[in-house]
């Protein structure tokens, strides 16, 4: 069981000598092997949550566990799968060298860890194993970067805003892929996005938050089924959900009245 | 998605472009210099130029007459450019990981290093050889010296300019320091330390000059001496000549190093077939 808790979570971060809260007591539930979607604002803290979980900062206040343990053991343990925004390759390797990576510093696969070959295949990306990512289109790198978070056969995947930089299309398609790819491995998934609808279509859970100080103001559960297809963006249960999440991030705003047009 | 498209076989007039190109690389420079020494030699002829500057006919006549001088002083002096080169890039990277991977020691490690770059050397070296004796080892020591400065400041610079997400996934993957330095801190560094190592070879033959100039029985530095006191105007023009082309030679070797190991920038066909794809 790896499920993630965020128990009373503060950060606070010291800019300028004065204190800045960037999470002001959030508690989560990220149940094992399911879909979680962040939404919130620029500034809202998403990005130092997710860098909270995978222990790259630690909490002000409050208590993070990954399936029990402190997210440093789970860190030791190679159990956390990170997809940065920009792909965040190392720009002197190959395709297949920047997915090996994780092994060489795990010294080799974890139980019967995913082989590089078979996960360039996953993520499409067979015939491109020996070019560098400066010869990659944007949405290549970044499959290459998933690949590289999955190598390690981690227990939860976290995603922040991986597909953000990608045009529509490309976005669309890479998020089907990346359903398919964790339905296979049954991590638990966090994906931090600013897209209404994406965060409706990947996830099982949406949690909303608001900006200054970064809190959470709701979770919203969505029941569509899975697996998830591209027809159910057209469903009124898909509108529903929509507009539930828009009424959560813009709140009494959108009840206001547009301004009469002057003549 | 297109599967590894085959590149297309470069067009034949893209060689000849590339020779034209080189003519023009090594060939344009080359005219200029001629041009610059007829000139010289004009001059000259013309008795507008004082005793102490021979024409470079006199000096290519030294360089006649006394070109076997000229290479038996010579070796010394690369062995101990070369040396000093070598030691310092070393003691560089040693220092420079050190003030990477212990950050609090950095500020004194740059100190160390510009307290070490503000010694003059020419004053250094008597001192240095009533210590080590005049013999090589003093001679490669200050060689290093003369070096040492913009290494250490490239590579600790490389070091830091590790992206700060990749610095993050090392950390996620609980990768130990040396894979960290092996893996992410010394390839990001490239770039820096051949900028560095190419500022840096010259420093150490003006280094290894310097020294033989206090004491060495074989060596540039001490032709030079030789030749400035016997007033042999045209030899000591030709050892001055001598250096400069040791000097551009150790900066031209590093720079085609740095080609072969960074690398040229990715052609344009690499990335167009990437950007056709999803
Ligand atoms: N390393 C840091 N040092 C200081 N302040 C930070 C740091 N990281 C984030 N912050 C601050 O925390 C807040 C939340 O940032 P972030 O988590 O990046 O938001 P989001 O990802 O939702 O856009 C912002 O106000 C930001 O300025
Ligand atoms: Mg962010």
């Amino acid at each position: 069981m790896t499920d993630i808790t965020i128990d009373h979570v503060t950060k606070n971060f010291a800019i300028d000598g004065r204190s800045v809260t960037a999470i002001d007591d959030i508690s989560l539930k990220f149940p094992s092997g399911s879909f979680s979607a962040l939404i919130g604002p620029s500034g809202c803290g998403k990005s130092t949550l997710l860098r909270l979980v995978a222990d790259i900062l630690a909490p002000s206040a409050g208590k993070i566990t990954i399936g029990g343990t402190p997210p440093d053991e789970a860190r030791r343990r190679h159990e956390i799968g990170f997809v940065f925004q920009d792909a965040s390759l190392l720009p002197w390797r190959s395709v297949m060298d920047n997915i090996a990576l994780p092994l060489e510093i795990a010294g080799g696969p974890i139980g019967d860890g995913p082989r590089p070959e078979t996960l360039i295949r996953l993520v499409g990306l067979s015939g491109f194993e020996n070019a560098k990512p400066a010869q990659l289109s944007g949405g290549m790198q970044q499959r290459v970067s998933i690949a590289r978070a999955l190598v390690l056969r981690p227990k939860i995947l976290l995603l922040d805003e991986p597909f953000g930089a990608l045009d529509e299309i490309t976005r669309q398609r890479m998020n089907m892929e990346l359903l398919r790819i964790w339905q296979e491995t049954g991590t638990t998934a966090i994906l931090v996005t600013h897209t209404i609808g994406e965060a409706v279509f990947m996830a099982d859970q949406v949690h909303v938050l608001a900006a200054h100080p970064g809190r959470l103001v709701t979770t919203i559960d969505v029941d569509l089924p899975r697996p998830r297809a591209l027809a159910m963006l057209q469903t009124p249960a898909f509108n529903h959900l929509e507009n539930a999440v828009r009424a959560a991030l813009f709140g009494d705003e959108l009840k206001a009245e547009p301004e009469p047009a002057h003549g | 998605m297109a599967e590894g498209a085959a590149l297309p076989a470069p067009a034949s007039g893209m060689s000849r472009g590339r020779i034209r190109r080189a003519i023009g690389a090594v060939g344009v420079p080359a005219l200029i210099v001629l041009v610059l020494v007829g000139l010289w030699e004009a001059i000259k002829d013309l008795g507008f130029l004082p005793i102490t500057v021979p024409a470079p006919s006199e000096i290519g006549g030294a360089f006649g007459r006394s070109y076997a001088d000229l290479f038996y002083h010579m070796g010394p002096t690369v062995l101990s450019a070369l040396s000093g080169f070598v030691l310092a890039t070393l003691i560089a990277l040693m220092l420079g990981a050190i003030a990477v991977s212990y950050r609090k020691s950095e500020p004194t490690i740059l100190k160390l290093g510009i307290v070490v770059d503000s010694i003059p050397l020419i004053a250094l070296t008597p001192i240095l050889m009533v210590w080590v004796g005049n013999g090589l080892p003093a001679r490669i020591v200050i060689a290093t010296i003369a070096a040492l400065f913009p290494l250490l400041v490239g590579v600790v610079q490389g070091f830091k300019a590790v992206d700060r997400n990749v610095s993050d996934l090392f950390h996620i993957l609980a990768a130990s320091r040396w894979q960290r330095l092996v893996k992410l801190a010394f390839p990001s560094a490239l770039p820096y330390l051949f900028s560095a190592l190419k500022i840096a070879a010259p420093l150490s033959v003006l280094g290894a000059l310097i020294a033989e100039w206090v004491s060495a029985d074989r060596g540039l530095g001490i032709m030079m001496t030789y030749a400035l006191f016997s007033f042999d105007v045209p030899l000591a023009w030709l050892t001055i000549v001598a250096v400069c082309c040791l000097a551009t030679s150790a900066y031209g070797l590093v720079a085609i190093a740095e080609r072969i190991v960074v690398g040229q920038p990715i052609d344009a066909i690499g990335a167009m077939k990437g950007n056709a794809n999803g």
